[in-house]
């Protein structure tokens, strides 16, 4: 009698909430974007730089862009596992070195008007084409050094400022690991012992995140740093207490790029969002709104800027820093252990 | 029999009969009750919210149209195109921008860009002078459409600047001088779209991508624009499952879309609220449900179960068992006709009783009358044999008759062929001739195919004797005649005397069927009671009056039965 009861019961129960009308929802149809008027990026980069690009490649080109955001390795990890069905059409934003690493994900695709590059910053098949391009500069402190102090990578293994040196760590930051390769190039003599001679200027003081260098500098904490031009004019413009730094013995200038994924599921939008942010438009606003370099020979950089022939540049062999990128972490992690007991 | 189990069984299906009568209907109506609530809910919000978007697209239409007439009023003006290529400021275009501009200055502000994209003249507080980009965002949108665009101010290109932006490019001989913008801030939207909606609802404005333009003060921090686009890039459907409702409308000049954000109609508490009353009420009817199955199935078990207790008494033989009426329903009636039939029940077993008293009283008295036989035979051999060797031939007859007449009384069942009983009579008459020498004559007639029938001993022997020793007691001589005959199904015994008949005492006594009143007579009466016994009570000795007044004529109508493979009947 009692079981019976509780089913009667059980049963009232779900008549009760089952048979609720569905409420109509407003209808999508002819709102929702067909495949064809879709493009999915993946972007590594900030929203100060991505947001606006993609708001007037989809008001130039009707296509609608659903934006992935995250750090450069989660996002190529990502694009790796999703191989075999690949849900993104382009990777925006990464380091050249980086998009070097994960080839075999990316589709060569050269933009129409290739030729209006800068010479050096692309070779013909990489798997990328190049968005701005970010040369490597040292900083200091306008108090704590005077000017004509630093002037280039050599003065930074004198023992002068042994210890005062703000520099990320390599393991971490990519950008730290460019500069680091990027040190090791310009001065004469095997690379492992430069580096070696390095790691003892910096007397064990690793920072762990490429943003505190021009804090650090800034601050006082450190005399001198090595960072990317961007981030050292972006602190500059919030009034950082800090000069930079052009090194004589030349320093890289290593673009970030732009990907095509191989086997996208829109590689017609995916071209086009890429010949997008090659094109004058983008590359001026690139020069004019986010303190980078235009990677065209038709787009002027900035006025207050030295010009790109106005300190040397090196050829920055991305194949070898990608290839001996292992070796040298683990070289660094074990001096560090030397320096640091 | 157990009596809990039908017990249960009755009570559970009146209860569940109760529950089914009484919780169904019961649902069904708060089913139907809920839908209908719910669907008028829905209906009256979505009209309420359909009529809330159109006005706010109406305003916002209107607004759009208004400025889109201003700048292609500005952008038509020769001096207004003429003054963009010229250095320095001219009231002249200040009192052009403020005439066309007047009547929605409070609505929007209008500005004037050189080729360039610098400001020139602006009846905002400008911003800062802060060229806009030629070759990007609005001012490219302009000179490519050569029409008035529609765009959302981005927040990246500067904060401050406003929250959506009309365009459109001012052309002097098919070369762009200049660009006519009319800027929409959010306080303007916001003094727009201001008491068009009701309080508890949101307004978000998107662009063509679902960008946010504009979004009322309560949701500007949520990011719903974000998680709306993305709801649609994903395919699903806007609000599913969520707390809120949204209704959605274009705005067809510019493409922007109008967004209301609502509560759901049938929210959590009303829903709550409701299914709560529905609970409790389902509970009352359950409790009322059983507790008039249990009343009814009392009402009705109680008396049901002590009828069942007096049945059971009756089973075991107490007839004395009585119910208890009272009242007048159907089951009390019951009561009482139980009573009845217990009551005739134990009449009807004393009656038996009486009828089975009597057939013994009957057969003892048969019994007293045969003394001890082998006594008797002996005595009589001896007789016999007296009268032989003495040459006194009549005692020797009345011996072997009366030692005949014995062995016949009492051997054998209860029924005999007619044949024999008539030789027993025979010998019984050659004894009483040879007691009253000349006193009558006997005759016998009976048809000789009922001579197997069978008839219950010594039946005719008392009635022949009662003839002869009652009906000629007066000592008047006579004859008597037994007949026997077919009629139809039955044989017809007559025993006749011509005699002087039986005295209206002696007639009377022997209706009255009461042995001690019987008398003399007690051998008709045994008879009689035989025959009752035997062929049921209306298969008694009649009397039958003698013609001429004269004699008595006795008569027994018996079925006829034959022996049947040596069993008798």
């Amino acid at each position: 009698m009692k079981k019976s009861m509780f089913c009667l019961l059980g049963a009232l129960a779900l008549l009760l909430s089952g048979c609720t009308p569905q409420e109509e929802l407003p209808s999508l149809d002819g709102l929702s974007p067909s495949p064809e008027e879709r493009l999915t990026v993946y972007t590594s980069h900030k929203e100060e730089v991505y947001g606006p690009i993609v708001k007037e490649f989809e008001e130039r080109t009707g296509i609608w862009v659903e934006v992935v955001t995250g750090g450069t390795n989660e996002l190529l990890e990502r694009i790796h596992d999703e191989a075999g069905e690949p849900q993104c059409d382009v990777m925006f934003g990464g380091g050249a070195e980086s998009l070097q690493l994960f080839e075999d994900c990316f589709e060569p695709y050269t933009c129409s008007d290739a030729d209006q590059l800068k010479p050096g910053l692309r070779r013909e098949g990489d798997p990328w084409t190049p968005f701005s391009s970010l040369p490597v500069v040292l900083i200091y402190n306008t108090r704590l050094v005077s000017s004509g102090e630093l002037t280039g990578w050599a003065d930074l293994l004198s023992p002068r400022w042994k210890g005062r040196i703000a520099f990320a760590d390599p393991a971490v930051s990519g950008s730290s690991y460019t500069a680091a390769v990027t040190l090791m190039s310009c001065l004469p003599g095997d690379p492992w012992d430069i580096l070696a001679r390095f790691q003892e200027a910096l007397g064990g003081n690793i920072l762990s995140d490429s943003g505190d260098v021009t804090a650090a500098v800034d601050s006082g904490r450190c005399s001198v740093g090595i960072t990317l031009e961007e981030t050292a004019l972006k602190n500059l413009a919030q009034g950082a207490n800090i000069a930079i730094v052009y090194p004589i013995e030349g320093t890289s200038n290593l673009p970030d790029g732009t990907a095509l994924v191989k086997g996208a599921p829109h590689p017609g939008n995916a071209k086009a969002f890429l010949e997008f942010v090659q094109s004058p438009d983008v590359q001026t606003l690139v020069v004019s709104q986010f303190a980078r370099r235009s990677v065209r020979t038709d787009v002027a950089d900035r006025q207050d800027l030295p010009s790109a022939g106005a300190f040397p540049v090196i050829s920055y062999d991305v194949t070898w820093a990608a290839e001996n990128k292992e070796d040298f972490l683990f070289r660094w992690a074990q001096s560090l252990e030397e320096v640091v007991p | 029999m157990s009596r809990a189990p039908s017990g249960a069984s009755f009570q559970r299906k009146l209860t569940w009969t109760f529950l089914i009568v009484g919780v169904i209907p019961l649902l069904i109506c708060l089913l139907l009750l809920l839908n209908i609530f719910r669907l008028s809910l829905v209906r009256s919000d979505r009209s309420s919210a359909e009529s809330q978007l159109s006005a706010l697209e109406g305003s916002l239409s209107a607004l759009l149209s208004s400025c889109d007439g201003v700048l292609s009023d500005l952008s038509g003006q020769r001096l207004v195109a003429d003054a963009m290529a010229q250095e320095g400021k001219s009231t002249l275009v200040y009192n052009a921008l403020y005439n066309t501009a007047a009547p929605y200055l409070k609505e929007a502000d209008f500005s004037l860009y050189d080729a360039s994209g610098a400001l020139l003249y602006t009846t905002g507080r400008g911003d800062g002078g802060k060229p806009l980009p030629v070759n990007w965002g609005l001012l490219w949108a302009a000179r490519q459409k050569g029409n008035t665009v529609f765009r959302a101010v981005s927040p990246y290109d500067a904060p401050t600047r406003g929250a959506m932006e009309l365009c459109r490019a001012i052309t002097l001989e098919g070369q762009t001088v200049g660009y006519a913008v009319a800027r929409l801030s959010e306080d303007h939207l916001t003094q727009l779209f201001t008491g068009r909606y009701t309080s508890g609802s949101n307004v978000l404005l998107l662009d063509p991508f679902w960008d946010e333009v504009y979004s009322s003060p309560a949701i500007r921090e949520t990011s719903l624009a974000l998680q709306l686009r993305s709801q649609l890039l994903e395919g699903r459907s806007l609000g599913a499952g969520g707390e809120e409702a949204y209704s959605l409308l274009r705005e067809e000049r510019s493409g922007f879309l109008l967004i209301l954000q609502r509560p759901r109609p049938m929210a959590g508490w009303v829903s709550r609220l409701f299914s709560l009353a529905a609970t409790m009420s389902v509970l009352l009817c359950l409790t009322l449900s059983l507790a008039a199955a249990l009343w009814f199935s009392r009402q009705l078990f109680r008396p049901i179960r002590s009828l069942n207790d007096a049945m059971a008494a009756v089973e075991e033989g107490d007839l004395e068992v009585r119910m208890e009426v009272t009242g007048t329903d159907e089951l009390s009636q019951l009561s009482g006709r139980f009573n009845r039939m217990t009551q005739r029940l134990g009449e009807n077993l004393e009656d038996s009783l009486l009828q089975q008293r009597e057939l013994s009283a009957a057969q003892v008295r048969m019994m007293q009358a045969q003394l001890n036989p082998h006594f008797l035979y002996n005595t009589l051999d001896t007789l016999k044999w007296l009268g032989k060797i003495h040459d006194a031939p009549q005692v020797s007859t009345i011996s072997a008759d009366l030692a005949h007449i014995l062995r016949q009384s009492i051997s054998g069942g209860p029924f005999v062929p007619l044949s024999q009983e008539l030789l027993l009579l025979e010998k019984y008459v050659e004894i009483q001739k040879i007691r009253f020498p000349g006193k009558f004559t006997y005759t016998i007639r009976a048809e000789e195919d009922l001579k197997q029938a069978l008839v219950p001993r010594l039946m005719l022997q008392p009635l022949v004797e009662n003839a002869i020793i009652h009906g000629f007691e007066d000592g008047s001589h006579g004859t008597v005649t037994v007949s026997v005959r077919r009629a139809g199904e039955d044989m017809v015994l007559t025993v006749t005397d011509d005699g002087c008949g039986m005295s209206p005492e002696s007639r009377k006594r022997f209706l009255s069927r009461d042995p001690a009143a019987s008398g003399h007579h007690l051998g008709l009466y045994n008879v009689d009671a035989i025959l009752r016994l035997h062929y049921g009570p209306d298969r008694g000795l009649r009397l039958l009056s003698h013609p001429g007044d004269r004699g008595t004529c006795i008569q027994a109508i018996l079925p006829i039965r034959e022996e049947e493979g040596g069993e008798a009947l």
